[in-house]
């Protein structure tokens, strides 16, 4: 008797034995990762059909218009007694008039693509050729860095993060939080945005933070240093009472900081003396 | 009062964004990170304090960043005269 493979697996191969679930996991946080695409963000597929369009037009256009200039050129070539040097240079005469024909054709045309594109030149009169295989820098387009994507988690530290409100209100609440108004919202970003988070540049000027908000959380930390130690000096505590590292705990509470010291000199062993 | 304890009275801890994971080769270290959650927050919330500091600094200079270090609890606070 044979019995089929499928029949003593007891039952169907397809059917998964174990289901994964990764809603304990820290990776499922990715599910709430959001995408954005840097600032400019300008579809460049349709930004290229819309060029390429732009360019076949041209190309028949300037087409059209070379076979009549060509044509004008060369009867009034040869009506205006210039029989001689139109018949020793015919296509040298033409080709001037029809480039200096198409580039005002080009101007005319589409005045605000031949701004915007100076790589949309004209060559020998005839074509149009996009002498550069990528998108270029323009400085009023798209940016240079094209359409990146970047991938990062929401904001917050705790567990209940993600909200659309701790994206979008970040600067008022923590303006009204500190008592203080930014002139340049663009620290504060920088600052909020640990080392690793994925993002990389920050404020309307696209600033670049390769290593996040380390640059400035040391000069945070040395700040710090300096006002306790100015506060200590004008107190005239010494070194001993506020020898507390800076890092975790902190406490700056004076009684405490007193209490602590005292403390410290009590539990300091008493020397024996002998004789 | 430390780092932590002002970001979670001041909310500020809501906004700070985290780091991304880093997946671990080892993988029993990845385990013990996703059963546990073994990144440190309290580093991350303390490096976005001094940087908020820090920021401060930058952008109006030192007596700004004094005034916010003192709001926030961040200086030595002389006892009160009822106290």
């Amino acid at each position: 008797m044979q019995v089929s493979k499928s029949a003593s697996l007891g039952g169907p191969i397809d059917t998964p034995s174990r289901v994964y679930d990764d809603t304990n996991s820290i990776y499922s946080r990715w599910t709430n990762v959001s995408v954005r695409s840097l600032e400019n963000k300008t579809d460049h597929t349709a930004e290229n059909e819309k060029w390429m369009r732009a360019v076949t037009d041209l190309e028949e256009d300037v087409q059209n218009e070379t076979h009549q200039v060509e044509a004008h050129a060369l009867s009034s070539a040869l009506s205006s007694n210039a029989q001689n040097h139109a018949q020793q240079r015919p296509l040298s005469t033409a080709s001037s008039v029809i480039t200096h024909s198409s580039s005002s054709l080009v101007s005319s045309i589409i005045p605000n693509e031949v701004a915007a594109y100076p790589h949309l030149s004209v060559f020998s009169g005839r074509t149009l050729v996009n002498n550069q295989s990528t998108q270029p820098y323009l400085p009023d387009g798209p940016s240079p860095r094209g359409a990146r994507a970047e991938v990062y988690y929401p904001r917050g530290v705790t567990s209940s993060t993600g909200s659309r409100e701790t994206d979008d209100k970040w600067l008022p609440a923590i303006q009204s939080v500190l008592n203080y108004t930014f002139r340049n919202p663009s620290l504060l970003e920088e600052a909020l945005e640990s080392p690793g988070s994925g993002v990389t540049v920050v404020g309307s000027e696209s600033r670049a933070i390769p290593d996040g908000n380390l640059g400035l959380a040391s000069v945070g930390k040395k700040l710090l240093e300096l006002i306790l130690a100015d506060q200590a000096y004008t107190l005239r505590l010494t070194k001993s009472m506020f020898s507390i590292p800076l890092s975790p705990p902190l406490s700056f509470d004076l009684e405490e900081v007193l209490k602590r010291s005292q403390r410290r000199w009590s539990l300091r062993p008493k020397r024996s003396f002998t004789g | 009062m430390n780092f932590f304890e002002i970001s979670k009275k001041t909310h500020i801890r809501n906004f700070i964004r985290p780091p991304l994971p880093v997946r671990e080769k080892n993988y029993l270290k990845q385990l013990r990170d996703d059963a546990f959650g073994f990144e440190d927050k309290t580093i991350i919330i303390a490096k976005a304090i001094k940087a908020i500091i820090g920021a401060i600094y930058i952008d109006q200079g030192q007596p700004a960043a004094e005034a916010v270090a003192k709001s926030l609890g961040l200086r030595f606070q002389m006892p009160r005269e009822g106290d």
